[in-house]
């Protein structure tokens, strides 16, 4: 029962890793991403082929950088399509379906799984506390981005209101990129770090996406313990449906919870009234 | 006709609207004040676009405070929008047929408001002037016992506005009906309305006849202080 | 220009095609080919359909393939249990009683909230199909029982349903329910407040949306003979409507229907001849046409104002 504890409790981090990226995206850019999910098991996938033929210190960051690349080619289709909200989320969602496509061509329906540290250390698996470590150091590293550095409060002063960073010489467009440059780091961490504990086909971009929409939405957007709560939640729930009802049970919970608090509360259970429409 | 009895509103630590009371019968009245007085929250209260925090609001008798905004369109309030709101991918025309199955209506109301030469037309080929009046034909397709018009006459060119001034004028006498209007300046109301009311931070600050409420924007202007927005348009 | 005009102008030129189509299978058209165009047929209903109720009304359902995919459980499962007229009878309400989920975020969120609700939608079925295997036949999903054998039959289903799809919203477009869609997406707001019982118009679309999709996954369940979770996939349904309803004219049958028709036929055409690049290629697609409508200047028509 301690295992499933553990579990949960890194599971539930690296959600809200997930999370805080898609998050930021969306206050910074006004960007609902749909292919944030695609972006998430995108590192995985560069990271299994890389593995075949470098060892995983030089492997992992190669795969981290190629999906920033990536990243940052998806920021600039969704720049473009951003003045209508919902033409982007069509957008977002194409891009989605594409890389999804390209995933599919290249690498089959089969489930694959990576492997970066095996064995135990004090009788926890290595990979998971590489799960919790990367998490938490992520999590930290953001907390003091945005709290100490310029660009930390030049996407809160864009976030706030973009016109106004505007003409105090902000230079929206980069803060728009970074912030999504940012987000695609954090869907690469995030992939690198729950790639070892669930296996991943291409359409599980879509589950990943719905996890993220529900942590997001049910934590309230802009509210960090809002998603802190949110994310354990989610994936205690999970591991006890699990458990107890079976694993498509597990499926059924982000979306049963987002749908729920969706229609109940649209601001989300911790909110602080933030509506994103 | 409408009586609002202390009627409150708050967003947040702002009052919008401070324990108002009024009374308006058949009648063409004025109401004026600065921006943020709350003229226009007075109007989404009466027209169910925001429910009061306390007091009542009665129409013609029955207390609408709780009624749905649709509800209170079938009770005949019927209003317009500071910027000017109209359907604008439908054609003048259908502006109009959305709002009534009644064809004799329809043609009535665009007749009325002059628009009927135009009613094929798409409405982004229209005037200022000519929009305002789709926005009045729109109402009185739906037959209006009280109107509400919010700041008809901002960005109109002075002979639109004259032009506009008429029409409501005349409604008003054919129909009968209650007519309040928001505007920033007196003046345009000054050969309108017989009776203004004045608003400053969510208060009533007067309620008088045409003539005298001119003499105190005057005085109040010279006197600095609240005036000044009233004059500014 | 307004609703009417579109319209009528269209009546002729698509009451053409289809009587074209009604004399197709008398040239001696293989099974396969007639298999194909019923298929194109429907299709090409089904996006007239979202065209009209989502399109036009500025509600961007992107779970449309959840009242698809429930549609066709809804009448595999009925065939299964009951006689075929009591079953086809029964198909519909059940398929209400389905779609009566995806009704509620249409009646408390509105713009991008609303879509993004709605594309959950879909993916909750694959969970609950797995969960009850033995209603919803899991992964693989459950057997229709064959009504008609012969393919000229089917494809003649398949023309007139879809004839009596297109006719039905021909008429619809004549009624104040088009103004009114129209008007809830140039300003919900303001179509309150004159008067349009902005809730009664999404519950009567809603019905009728979903009444329609049935009748129309009658026989496409019958060609496919089978309904499974992977119609509630965004791709193809909803990937291929959101195409064809942005090719030409958005908010318009005509279009839409050949849109969704044209489609159809390259995506079986990929499904012979590059199955695995099939998703590669219709994204790519989506993402060229879109891109295309931005750059030519009339994105804001399709979708918002």
């Amino acid at each position: 029962m301690l295992e499933v504890f553990l579990f949960s409790v890194i599971v539930g981090l690296v959600y809200m890793l997930m999370a805080i990226g898609f998050n930021l995206v969306l206050g910074v850019s006004r960007i609902v991403n749909l292919a944030y999910g695609a972006q998430i098991i995108l590192t995985s996938y560069i990271a299994s082929t890389l593995l075949n033929f470098i060892p995983a210190v030089v492997a992992l960051p190669i795969s981290v950088l190629l999906s920033l690349v990536i990243g940052a080619i998806l920021w600039l289709v969704l720049w473009i399509f951003r003045k209508d909200l919902i033409l982007s989320i069509v957008v977002s969602i194409a891009v989605a379906l594409l890389i999804e496509g390209v995933l599919l061509k290249i690498y089959g329906a089969r489930l694959i799984s990576l492997v970066i540290a095996p064995g135990d250390i004090m009788g926890i698996s290595a990979q998971w506390i590489i799960a919790a470590i990367s998490s938490i150091a992520s999590l930290l590293a953001f907390y003091l981005m945005m709290s100490r550095t310029m660009i930390g409060k030049r996407m809160a002063a864009v976030a706030e209101n973009e016109d106004l960073a505007r003409y105090m010489g902000i230079n929206v467009r980069v803060t728009s990129m970074l912030s999504f440059i940012i987000a695609s780091l954090f869907a690469s961490i995030a992939s690198i770090a729950i790639t070892p504990l669930y296996a991943i086909y291409p359409h599980v971009g879509w589950y990943y996406l719905t996890i993220v929409l529900a942590v997001v939405i049910v934590g309230g957007l802009g509210s960090a313990m809002g998603a802190l709560a949110s994310s354990m939640i989610l994936s205690f729930t999970q591991s006890l449906a699990a458990y107890y009802i079976g694993s498509p049970a597990k499926d059924l919970i982000p979306l049963t919870i987002l749908i729920s608090v969706l229609l109940l509360r649209p601001e989300g259970i911790f909110g602080r009234g933030v509506r994103w429409a | 006709m409408l009586e609002l009895r202390s009627v409150s509103k708050r967003f947040g630590g702002i009052v919008a609207l401070d324990n108002i009371s009024l009374k308006i019968d058949r009648e063409l009245v004025g109401i004026i004040g600065p921006n943020g007085s709350g003229k226009t929250t007075l109007f989404n209260t009466i027209t169910g676009h925001v429910k009061p925090d306390r007091g009542s609001i009665l129409f013609m008798g029955s207390d609408i405070a709780r009624a749905s905004i649709e509800d209170r369109v079938r009770m005949g309030i019927l209003r317009t929008f500071q910027q000017p709101k109209i359907f604008w991918s439908l054609s003048v025309e259908e502006n109009i047929e959305g709002v009534t199955r009644d064809r004799s209506v329809v043609e009535y109301a665009l007749k009325r408001t002059g628009l009927w030469e135009k009613r094929q037309r798409n409405p982004r080929t229209l005037t200022l002037g000519e929009i305002r009046r789709l926005e009045i034909a729109r109402c009185l397709a739906l037959k209006p016992k009280l109107l509400l018009l919010d700041e008809p006459f901002a960005g109109l060119i002075s002979s639109a506005a004259a032009e506009l001034g008429e029409l409501i004028n005349d409604i008003y006498r054919e129909l009968g009906i209650g007519v309040i209007i928001i505007e920033h300046k007196i003046s345009h109301l000054s050969r309108l309305a017989k009776r203004i009311v004045a608003m400053n931070a969510g208060k009533i600050v007067f309620d008088a006849p045409v003539e005298e409420a001119m003499g105190m924007v005057r005085k109040l202007l010279l006197g600095g202080g609240y005036g000044e927005g009233a004059s500014r348009g | 220009m307004g609703l009417k005009e579109i319209s009528y102008g269209e009546l002729i030129p698509l009451a053409v095609i289809l009587i074209a189509m009604s004399v197709l299978p008398m040239l001696g058209l293989s099974s396969y080919m007639l298999t194909l165009l019923s298929l194109l047929l429907l299709f090409g209903a089904l996006v007239s359909i979202y065209d009209f109720f989502y399109i036009r009304s500025g509600y961007i359902n992107l779970g449309y393939t959840f009242i698809v995919a429930s549609s066709a459980f809804s009448i595999a499962i009925t065939l299964e249990r009951l006689p075929t007229a009591l079953a086809i009878l029964a198909a519909f309400p059940l398929s209400m009683l389905f779609s009566i989920a995806i009704l509620v975020p249409m009646l408390k969120l509105r713009g991008p909230f609303y879509s993004v609700a709605t594309l959950l939608y879909p993916f909750t079925l694959a969970p609950i199909a797995r969960l009850f295997p033995e209603v919803f036949g899991g992964d693989v999903g459950i057997y229709v029982r064959p009504l008609l054998s012969s393919p000229t039959h089917l494809y003649y289903l398949s023309l007139a349903i879809s004839i009596g799809v297109l006719s039905l919203l021909f008429i619809l477009l004549g009624t104040r329910l088009a103004i009114k869609l129209a008007m809830i997406k140039d300003d919900e707001t303001l179509a309150e407040s004159s008067g349009i019982g902005v809730v009664r118009v999404k519950i009567l679309s809603h019905v009728m949306c979903t009444l329609m999709v049935t009748a129309v996954m009658i026989p496409y369940t019958q060609v496919s003979g089978v309904a499974s979770v992977e119609l509630a996939d965004p791709m193809p349904v909803l990937i291929y409507a959101l195409m064809a309803s942005a090719l030409y004219k958005p908010g318009s049958a005509l279009y839409s229907f050949l849109g969704g028709m044209g489609i159809w036929w390259l995506d079986n055409f990929m499904r012979a001849a590059m199955y695995d690049l099939r998703l590669v290629v219709a994204s790519s697609l989506l993402l060229t046409i879109y891109a295309a409508r931005v750059v030519l200047g009339v994105a804001g028509t399709k979708i918002r104002k």
